[in-house]
Order: structure tokens, then sequence, then C-alpha cells
């Protein structure tokens, strides 16, 4: 139940975060359970259940890859479609080798997140 | 019904007699060995090199002069050791991969990262070949196994017994100095048998440098791991230990339930329990040589878990894993030292990144 | 046998001199020999906090001299290609280095220098900046080939050794602009030491800085009872533990032994970056006009 920070414009998550009842993640859909950069979550926000893809994260890194203060998640839809327009903080480079490498064909294309990032780090 | 007509004759000469056949009747009884082998395990013996190394130390009452005696003589051999047998006499046999060829002594000297370059970090281990000498060859025929071995056996290898180090003649024993005898060389510090194809054999006092591995190729390490003593479950084999508190008494760091009741009420063989750990031989397979220093014999290679701690000995042979085989032919039975030839001081494969080439730049293609 | 300690040739080379300039005058030569040394000595006093990761790991289960030999050649011989600088904990940084995610164009990172830790090749050191009110660290292998530069742009010091409580405290200590213009120190000038006193968010914290007996914060808003319990658990006795200070450190004639293996490149390389230094000065001007 990490308390996560919403740092797209997506009004669900601006409302969240201005109320200050950050999104909690209830589940990461990896095998597990532990969520790394890039992995997909499921969090509880606002009362409804919303996906979302972890874009930097406090735990310590390898080296030439950011840690950031906060555990920061970007909103997505079903299909990996974000559901703001603009990520207001930098997010890591190595999620553009991440997110193509988990995008497939036919399935959810997350890489449309890195094109409304406004900065990389 | 002998025993009641001995009972009535009593006299003295009978008793004995009664005595006599009853001692023989025990002996029948208690002596029988009920736990005979019918096919008695084979008898252990030591190889031949396996005598007592370091004498104990007394005050002797040597003379000054004797003692600078001794002193020169040693240097001497040193010397002849040093400058031992140069040209290895060549059969020109070429390498296949079901020849093997002779393992070396190295001492394991630390762990440093090198960098591919492809831009990721990889740890390596350092570790330093020793000046190897070989002091016995052991023909297929000639080599008896401390163990009895299956009576048909293929492709029958022979032993060399390598020596490395040179020590203090004095502070070994007369029978471990015996060895060295054959082969001239002063004695060393460290022994090890490796099994070699007939083909791959040295001559006695021949040595062996760094070169006889290759950038590229795979070894397998062996190595005694490092002594932890008595440990308990949760260090020896990674348990998970109990809770520290809600209401856990006594069993914080213990290994729980060791075995079922009913049909199978006892302890299974090979139960992880607490003992000793470490101080086994260990061997590490498949490490990749990434990087051969020719002025230190230092080879680098693939990984950090060699078994052993910094400064202790370890021997390294070419690797036994079958898909880690190499393809080029190896130098057999070992490289060639010519003096004239000019050989880089460091040799590295394909993938490393060497410090003195200019930085990575990544090109999109 | 190989020939594998090449013992204190600076000081062989100084030896042979002496025997020249005896011929001369022996006074003189006396009294310049002296000199050297002492320039040595004091020179080597310096390099042991520039190039702190030339010193191994005192635990000495881990030493072996020909390795540490093997490794300080691999690092001199990197730093013929890259030029790292002398910095500090508490100094501002501009690491440049390729990206194999992005690789059209290297990427560059401004922040303050929080960590530095490891010797030899392992040495790495940790950058910390706020960027759109994101606190952001990223941590560097310092003899990693893809870093292609590195740039001291403010040079100067801390109070303490480690700044891990700039992750505490407010935001503003640790905001630098990405585009901060390198400040030149005057050459000579001894490095400064900034004496800011950082103020703490309120708890909870990462970790209980009051027990860290740390010089660099501002007095701190707690109950009486955390004082308490860091008094008790403080450990003044031990900067007089002798042993344990040498267990800790590697003793100066090693220090001098090891420096002057790579006093002579290292050097060649600070005349190097000193003439780089006075030609960016000249540049300068022009690029403003």
């Amino acid at each position: 139940m990490t308390k996560l920070r919403v740092v797209d414009n997506s009004d669900i998550g601006r409302q969240a975060m201005a109320e200050g009842k950050p999104p909690k993640c209830i589940h990461v859909y990896n095998r597990t359970g532990i969520g790394y950069i890039g992995d997909k979550v499921l969090v509880a926000i606002k009362g409804e259940k919303k996906r979302g893809i972890l874009v930097g994260l406090k735990q310590n890194q390898k080296p030439k890859i950011p840690k950031f203060d906060s555990n920061n998640i970007v909103l997505i839809d079903e299909g990996g479609t974000p559901l703001g327009t603009r990520i207001h903080v930098p997010i890591p480079t190595i999620l553009r080798t991440i997110l193509k490498e988990k995008t497939q064909s036919k399935g959810a294309d997350y890489t449309k997140l890195l094109s409304i990032a406004s900065r990389f780090v | 019904m002998a025993l009641a007509l001995n009972i009535v004759s009593r006299t003295s000469h009978s008793i004995s007699v009664l005595e006599q056949q009853m001692q023989k009747l025990s002996l029948v009884v208690f002596n029988s060995k009920r736990e005979k082998h019918l096919n008695p395990k084979p008898r252990l013996r030591n190889p031949t090199w396996l005598v007592r190394k370091t004498r104990s130390h007394t005050d002797d009452p040597i003379t000054f002069e004797n003692r600078e005696f001794i002193k020169e003589i040693v240097q001497d051999k040193l010397v002849q050791s040093n400058h031992a047998i140069d040209e290895i006499a060549t059969n020109n046999v070429i390498w296949t991969p079901n020849i093997q060829r002779t393992g070396v002594i190295a001492r394991k000297i630390g762990v440093y990262p090198l960098w591919l370059k492809n831009g990721s970090k990889m740890q390596t281990t350092l570790l330093q070949i020793l000046d190897n000498h070989v002091i016995k060859y052991y023909t297929p025929d000639n080599y008896k196994p401390h163990k009895e071995i299956r009576p048909k056996v293929y492709n029958k290898k022979g032993c060399i017994l390598l020596g490395a180090e040179f020590g203090d003649p004095s502070n070994f024993t007369k029978d471990y100095c015996g060895l060295f005898k054959e082969s001239g060389v002063l004695p060393t510090k460290w022994l090890a048998r490796f099994f070699v194809s007939p083909e791959g054999a040295l001559p006695l006092g021949a040595t062996i440098s760094a070169r006889h591995f290759q950038v590229g190729n795979y070894v397998d390490v062996r190595g005694k791991t490092i002594d932890r003593g008595f440990q308990g479950v949760m260090k020896r084999h990674g348990f998970k230990g109990m809770p520290a508190s809600h209401g856990v008494t006594k069993t914080h760091r213990r290994g729980g339930n060791i075995g079922g009741g009913g049909e199978k009420a006892r302890v299974w063989p090979g139960t992880k329990m607490p003992g000793h750990m470490g101080n086994t031989y260990r061997v590490a397979k498949g490490l990749k040589v990434l990087r051969l220093n020719t002025k230190y014999n230092v080879i680098w290679v693939s990984g950090q878990a060699i078994p052993g701690e910094t400064n202790s000995i370890v021997y390294v042979y070419d690797t036994k894993i079958p898909t880690r085989t190499p393809t080029n032919p190896l130098p057999l039975p070992t490289l060639l030292q010519q003096t004239d030839e000019d050989v880089p001081e460091d040799i590295y494969d394909e993938s490393i990144h060497i410090f003195s080439d200019p930085t990575i730049i990544f090109n999109e293609k | 046998m190989l020939s594998i300690f090449s013992k204190r040739p600076c000081i062989k080379c100084f030896s042979e001199t002496s025997k020249i300039l005896l011929r001369c005058s022996s006074q003189t030569a006396t009294s310049t020999i002296e000199r050297n040394k002492d320039q040595l000595k004091r020179q080597i006093v310096e390099y042991r906090h520039v190039y702190p990761e030339f010193l191994p790991d005192p635990k000495i289960e881990y030493r072996n001299l020909i390795r540490e030999k093997l490794e300080r050649a691999d690092m001199v011989a990197r730093r013929t290609q890259v030029d790292i600088p002398e910095f500090y904990v508490g100094s501002i940084l501009a690491v440049t280095s390729s990206d194999r995610h992005n690789p059209e164009k290297p990427h560059r990172f401004v922040g303050i220098c929080i960590k530095r830790e490891y010797c030899g090749l392992r040495a790495s050191f940790i950058v910390r900046n706020m960027i759109d009110h994101q606190g952001i660290e990223i941590m560097y292998n310092m003899y990693d080939p893809t870093i292609h530069k590195v740039e001291v742009l403010r040079l100067e010091k801390r109070l303490d050794d480690e700044l891990l409580y700039l992750r505490d405290a407010l935001p503003e200590y640790s905001t630098f602009d990405s585009n901060m213009d390198a400040e030149i120190l005057p050459e000579g000038t001894p490095v400064p030491i900034n004496p800011i006193k950082v103020k703490l968010k309120p708890r909870p914290w990462l970790e209980r800085w009051e027990r860290k007996n740390l010089k660099g914060i501002e007095e701190l808003d707690l109950p009486e009872r955390f004082f308490k319990r860091a008094k008790e658990l403080e450990k003044p006795w031990e900067k007089y533990d002798l042993m344990k200070e040498y267990m800790r450190t590697i003793p100066e004639e090693e220090q001098i032994e090891i420096f002057s293996e790579v006093q002579a490149e290292l050097h060649k390389l600070e005349v190097q970056r000193k003439k780089m230094k006075r030609k960016r000065v000249i540049v300068k001007p022009s690029k403003l006009a």
C-alpha cells in the first residue's frame, strides 16, 4: 500500500494530489510483486481503480540511473494511453528502452507516455 | 550328557578338560564376525606426493660458515630452477577437444570491474599465475589412483605434478624435499596434480606462464572456500529464521522442524542443519578469460564469486563444460617461450573496453 | 623471478641527483635534497585529499600489492582520456555522459556532490539536484568509460563529510541552475569551506540526523528525549582509539610509496589541465562580446 505521486496533469490525478489523498498501490503487474522502474501498477485513487506506470523510484538505483525523492506514476488506461497530456517532472531515459520492450504488437502501447514527457534525465 | 558325566566323575583332570572345552565353545559363539563384508571397499592409498611437509624447528648448532654455505647452495639451485628447460619438445600434435592440457597453480589477488565496449560494467577476478614447475609426470599406466577405478577405462590420462613458489628448503622435511630430486627444482610451497592426455605431457622442470591460456576462452577455477567455522542454519543455508516477537521465545535463528513423525520417524540424511561452513573445495566453472597481463602473469576472469579469500591459492584449468570448449586449437602442451618475441604487456578480449581508449559514444544506427 | 615492486622510484632518483650534486658542493646539495623531499611530502599530503581513490582499502584481508599496482595503472590510463578534476563533497559538478537509451546526444547533469565512496576503479560519487521541484540523485562510477566530462562549476567544501541530510532538507538547499557558469578561483588559493547551515524539514526523516553529530545543519526543533538518547549513544572515546585509527587508514610511508609511483603521470595531467584552463579564460570574453 505504498503512497505514490501522480506526476501527470490528468484531472483525477491532480485532484487527488491537491486533496492530499495520494493514490495507493494495490497490485504490481509482475511476478515478484516488487515494483521496479517501468512496471505497471494498479492503484486506488479517489475510490476508483486505475492503472499507472512507475516513472521514478525512491529506491537505490544502478549507476547512471536517477533516483527520485518520491515514487512517481503516470496514470494510463487499458490501451496504454496516458490520461493526462503532460508530465511535469523529468523521467528517466531508461524508460525509452524498458517501455519499448514491454510494448508488444496488438498489446497495449506504452510508448505514448514518452511523447508527453517534458524532460528526460 | 557329557557335562553330567564329568560332574559325576569329579576328578581334577576331568575339570581342566571341561574348562578347555568350555573355552572353545565360548570362542565359537562370541568371536564370529557377524558384520564381515563379503565385498570389501578398496583401501584408500595416499598419493605418493602426500608426505609430511614442514619440519619442526629446532635451534641447530650450525656454524656461521655452514649457514652461509647452505645459503649459497640454495641460491645456486634457485638460479638452476629459474633457467630450467626453455625448449619444450613439441610432438607436432594439434590440439583437439578430446586432448586435455595441464592446469596451473594460481593465486587469487582481488576483484575489480572492467567495462565492456557496450558500456556495461563487469566484475572480474584477478588470478596471478605463479611460477609453475613440472615436478613429476606419471604416464597413464604408471599412475595409480587412490581409489580403484572400474576396470575398463578409455582414453586414459596421465598425471602431472606441478609445484609453485619456491620455499626455504630448511623448513621442509627430508621426504618432501625428496620429491623434487628428480626434476632438480628447488622445493616449492605448493603442489598440485593435473590429469593430462599423453600428448599434453611436459618435461620435468618446464615452466608454465599466463599465456598458457588465451583471452576469450573459458576456464574452471578450483579453490578452498573461506572457513567460517561452525555456523547456524541461517548463515549456512540461508534459512529465514523465525519472528523476533509475537511470543517467540528462544527460537529466533533456529531451523525449526527437521523431520516428520509416523512412518518416517527419523531425520533424513542430508537434512540441512547447523554445522561447519566453508573450508571445502569448490569449483567455479565456465569463467571467461577477459584480459592477460604478461608482465605480472595475471589473468582476469569473469565473475567475483571465485572460491577462497584474496591471496589464497587456486587451481585453474581449461573448462570441462562441453558447450564452452574452444574452437581454435590451443597451444599444446603449453606455449613456447621465445625470447626474441615481442609480446604486448596487456592482451584484451574483443568485448573489453581498454582504459586508454577514448570515451565510448553510442551512435544511433 | 619477477621484479614485482619497484620501490620508491622518485626517492631513488633524488638520491641519484644528490650524488651528482655532492661533487659540486656538499652544503647546497643537502639543502636542495631536503627541500625536494619536503616538496614531495607536501604534494603527497595534498594528493591524498585530491585523489583519495588512489589509496587502497586499508582492510588487510583485501590487500594485494600487484592488484593495487595494476588497478592504479588502469586508473591513470583512464585519466589520460577524461579530465577528472579535483572536487570534494559539497562541490557543484556537471557530469556529461553518453547514454545508451538516448544515443543522439550526451546527457548533462548538474548538481551538488553529496557523497564520495570506495577506492580504486570502483570509486563512485553521487550528484543531487532539484529539477522541476523534484529531487533527483544520480550515482556515477568515476572511471566509467561512458563519462565524457566532469566539470567543477563551484569548487568548495562543506562542514560535513557526507551531505545525505540534503534529502531531508528544504528544497532550496539542493536546487542549482543547470545553466550555471563555472566559477573560477584564482590560482593558489586554498579550497574554500562553505559554512552554510542547512534547515531540515520536520520529521519523519530518512535517518536520525540528531545522532550523527552533524555540523552543517541548523539547530533541530526536537523534544528533549531525542537529544538525551543521542547523548547516550555517543561514542566520544573513539577519536582517541589509536588502534582503530590505524586500521582505518593507510600509513604515511605507504602513501608516499603509492603516490610517488603515479606522481609523474598525475603531475603531467595537472599541467595539461592548467593549460586548457588558461585557454578557456582567454576564449570567454570573446563569447560575451
